[in-house]
């Protein structure tokens, strides 16, 4: 029997309702960056004002907004090209001999708070006078984006027939040939999807960069504290830095927002 | 145990239609099988006896009510399907008892129906199994015995032996035949394999494209089918269809061979069917096809011979004793009396046996 | 196909050599670095000195750690429970309404994707008790203001909202997947069987969707057990530690007080917890399984 109408509306209607909720606090977000001081801080509040460009233009020009902008891109970007030179091969070697300890390995990682690693690393960057360098931002935010990068290839690399892998090895290629004549071609579209995903991931995160960072290579997340603590009177300024900070990875994410879907609802995005 | 009657069901798929007007009556106690190739429409007529699916017009009636809005719990159906539908989280005994819950059945009569199913089907030792633990057949058994504890008035079966390695087929086949002379009621049965549609069926309904092609019983679909089609859907291997000319009584094939076929009205095209155990070896020169063999598949009762005819290909059931071997040339007798006429353009049986 | 020719185990080596000495040297050494660490008192002038399980006995006398776990515990059961419940409604709607449009698809998966910095900033705008959104909204339709994120007593929801609103989402996608994958048949069958939409539901759908559940509660546990972005950017713990989880607790004694040692400890705990639970949910989640 098919729904009847009315329920089929009813369920719209309620995601409707669902959308404006998950909506509302992006919007308004974006809505309160273009607002002036006064209208930012007017209440009731108001969805209806002269909107401005001033807190932009502020935060833009007057702050270091630029400079941790590079620095986040510097890092997010070193920290994605470690993760695939690292994590490739290794997808690529546990795909073909299932010895997956490493994997395990990071997987009981991700269970620990980042405190646990970041106690080390400060002890170890310090000693390496590496606290404040690009290096040691990089190598530590690659520790997000490795296992990101071979959780999304190793499925892909296994969908690899073994008969095409074998029928190379007869042809004479070696093991690191056919990684890089035959299965790296065969996966380009997981390799977009695992350097976007590792992107959206290393940009996001907050702990590593609060500790090991100076005021020279903070990035963007972890100045975004700059903006909270002062930003209790600069509430445009906080949300255009908000706004600005969110768009890559919201844009990023909208490019593989196919496969992320079609990925989680079929159970093998295990995060 | 009631009958079932279709007037002008149609059904449309968005802008598509499935099943243009049908009409079709299935009488009380009958075990009917919907028969035909995928697609021809024998699972939607079945889903709509069901109430899984509803008519987009036309009236449907079981027994004398007027069922077309009438929800699948209380059409006072059960249905077998094809992937057994078992609830995977409950045992067997839970699976066959939750209609009956469904119902509100006191609690007593539905442990004596359970009890009474999983005797019938041999099932008593798996009661408190979960289906992962069940085998193919088992599990078959038990989506049997969920049908039958409701005591329905019609079972339904969609493909139920689809799913079966072909040993376990034949036997739960057997089983489905018997059960349905124990029970008496009213059973429907859909399949695309035709010896499981001759072989089980009081009567059969042939569908092709959403269309009935004929109704009635597996001799006379056999013997006397109404169109082209159910001529080469029954029987295996299929019909051999020729086309000729015929002309004061005899007819002309394509490759110039001339059969005697007396009393036909004259056709400038017609197709002419032949079963395959209907051409029998003759000695040579006499009347008939004279073919050379590509190739032989014996089957110990008999050998099939294959042959090719103005470069179509055509099969032939001869006895073994003629121990043909592939590059012979064979002589094969054609009785008219089994001969079978058809339009070149419609299909349409214009005269047969 | 683990390759038998020298050649090959070579190649394999080299391949897989970069991460492995990299996981080493990032990872399992640093990690042994801080167990042997919560055995330590490390002075800020540079020594150290063993102190064996003295920590971990300052630790469980430590009020605040108590706090911190009880904090830790309710915020993690709150928007767990939030979540999936949210989370089911959700895919119940999505799998109901059979087609996704891109832009839903855009909508639903921004949430979790958004730096949870910047969602935290975004709900201190919103949920600002003096000119925030939210306070503007309960009073028009006649309820009363809350202090939100400010008030000790409701930090704890508050935040559990904000990660619900983030992560509900994805609860919902993986809950949908479950869905789809219950076979079609079976709710024929239950149609057929004479269950109505509520009983087919707590008899059936949920009942089958369990493994799917416990999967969604084990990836979300992780990661609500060791709640800390959101935290750190509202309310780095306050009002008066009402916010105050373990892991908070643990990075600013390390890196605001600066005692390594009890740091590691409390890092050390934290990760046996996180542990202890994917191992009891995971074992939860083999007896649902069908």
């Amino acid at each position: 029997m098919e729904r009847p109408a009315w329920l089929r509306l009813l369920t719209v209607v309620q995601l409707g309702i669902i959308g404006i909720v998950i909506l509302a606090p992006l919007g308004w977000m974006v809505l309160s960056s273009f607002k002036s001081s006064q209208d930012v801080t007017a209440y009731p509040p108001s969805l209806i004002f002269a909107p401005t460009l001033d807190n932009y233009v502020h935060l833009l020009g007057t702050t270091p907004f630029i400079d941790y902008a590079r620095n986040s891109l510097i890092v997010t970007i070193g920290s994605t090209v470690l993760g695939i030179v690292l994590g490739v091969p290794s997808a690529y070697v546990v795909s073909l001999t299932r010895i997956s300890w490493p994997a395990l390995l990071t997987l009981a990682a991700r269970m620990a708070p980042g405190t646990l690693f970041l106690l080390p690393w400060y002890v170890m960057f310090r000693e390496l006078g590496l606290i404040g360098s690009y290096w040691a931002l990089i190598l530590t935010h690659a520790v997000i984006t490795m296992p990101i990068v071979i959780w999304v290839l190793l499925p892909s690399f296994d969908a690899i027939p073994r008969s095409v892998l074998e029928a190379a090895q007869v042809d004479g290629c070696g093991i690191i040939r056919s990684l890089w004549r035959i299965a790296l071609p065969l996966v380009s579209a997981g390799l977009v999807v695992a350097s976007i995903l590792a992107f959206v991931f290393s940009w996001n995160y907050f702990l590593f960069a609060l500790v090991l960072a100076n005021s020279e290579t903070k990035t963007l997340i972890a100045a975004a504290f700059n903006f909270v603590g002062e930003g209790s009177t600069d509430w445009g300024g906080l949300m255009a830095a908000a706004t600005l900070i969110a768009l890559p990875p919201l844009l990023l994410a909208a490019a593989v927002q196919r496969w992320l879907i079609s990925g989680l609802t079929m159970g093998a995005v295990k995060g | 145990m009631a009958s079932i009657r279709f007037q002008g069901v149609v059904k449309r798929f968005g802008t598509t239609e499935v099943i243009p007007p049908l009409d079709l009556v299935i009488e009380d106690h009958e075990f009917v099988v919907f028969v035909g190739p995928s697609g021809c429409g024998k699972s939607t007529l079945l889903r709509m006896i069901a109430g899984l699916e509803t008519a987009t017009a036309g009236e449907l009636f079981i027994g004398e009510r007027r069922v077309n809005s009438v929800p699948p719990a209380q059409r006072d159906i059960s249905m077998v399907f094809q992937d057994y539908a078992l609830y995977p989280h409950m045992t067997v005994r839970q699976n066959m008892a939750f209609g009956l819950e469904m119902r509100n059945l006191p609690r007593a009569e539905i442990a004596e129906r359970v009890d009474r199913a999983a005797r019938m089907l041999q099932l008593e030792a798996l009661l408190d199994r979960r289906p992962k633990a069940l085998s193919g057949g088992q599990r078959q058994r038990v989506a049997m015995g969920r049908a039958i504890v409701r005591e329905p008035k019609v079972f339904l079966f969609d493909e139920p032996l689809s799913n079966l390695d072909a040993k376990l087929r034949g036997q739960v086949r057997a089983e489905i035949k018997a059960l349905s002379q124990t029970l008496r009621t009213t059973m429907i049965f859909v399949t695309h394999d035709q010896v499981e549609a001759m072989t089980m069926a009081d009567r059969l309904v042939v569908l092709e494209a959403g269309r009935i092609q004929q109704v009635g019983t597996p001799e006379a679909v056999y013997e006397q089918p109404a169109n082209r089609f159910v001529a080469g859907f029954i029987g295996s291997p299929s019909m051999n269809f020729f086309p000729a000319s015929l002309k004061d009584g005899v007819a002309t094939l394509a490759d110039g061979t001339r059969l005697a076929l007396p009393g036909c009205v004259d056709h400038d095209a017609v197709t002419i069917g032949v079963r395959p155990e209907t051409m029998l070896p003759v000695p040579a020169g006499s009347p008939g096809l004279v073919v050379g063999i590509d190739l032989v598949e014996p089957l110990g009762s008999d050998t099939l011979v294959h042959f090719r005819c103005a470069g179509t290909g055509y099969v032939a059931r001869v006895p073994p004793e003629t121990r043909p071997r592939p590059g012979d040339t064979l002589t094969l007798g054609i009785d008219p009396a089994r001969v079978h006429l058809f339009d070149p353009d419609t299909g349409v049986t214009l005269r047969h046996r | 196909m683990i390759p038998s020719s020298g050649k090959a185990r070579a190649e394999l080596a080299v391949l897989g050599a970069p991460a492995i000495l990299f996981t080493l040297a990032l990872i399992a050494f640093p990690f042994c670095y801080t167990v042997w660490l919560g055995f330590q008192k490390v002075q800020l002038g540079g020594g150290q000195s063993f102190v064996g399980a003295a920590n971990y006995a300052h630790m469980l006398a430590d009020p605040v750690f108590w706090s911190g776990l009880r904090v830790s515990l309710v915020l993690y059961v709150v928007s767990l429970v939030m979540q999936l419940v949210a989370g089911t409604y959700l895919a119940l709607l999505l799998f109901n309404a059979k087609r996704m449009p891109g832009p839903l698809r855009a909508l639903l998966i921004s949430p979790f994707m958004l730096p949870p910095v910047v969602a935290g900033m975004m709900f201190l705008v919103v949920l600002d008790p003096s000119i925030g959104a939210a306070n503007y909204l309960l009073q028009s339709v006649g309820l009363p203001p809350s202090d939100w994120l400010a008030s000790p007593q409701w930090v704890v929801p508050t935040i559990a909202l904000i990660d619900t609103w983030q992560w509900a989402p994805y609860v919902a996608l993986i809950v949908l997947g479950g869905l789809q994958s219950l076979p079609a048949s079976v709710y024929e069958a239950a149609q057929i069987d004479g269950a109505s939409g509520l009983r087919t539901f707590r008899r059936i759908t949920l009942p089958l969707l369990l493994p799917t559940l416990a999967t969604a509660t084990i990836l979300r546990s992780v990661d609500l057990l060791r709640f800390f972005d959101i935290i750190y950017i509202t309310t780095q713990g306050g009002p008066n530690d009402a916010s105050n989880t373990l892991n908070i607790y643990g990075f600013r004694v390390g890196f605001e007080f600066f005692q390594f040692g009890y740091a590691a400890a409390l890092a050390v705990t934290l990760t046996a917890i996180v542990l202890g639970a994917v191992l009891l949910l995971n074992q939860m989640r083999n007896a649902v399984a069908w």
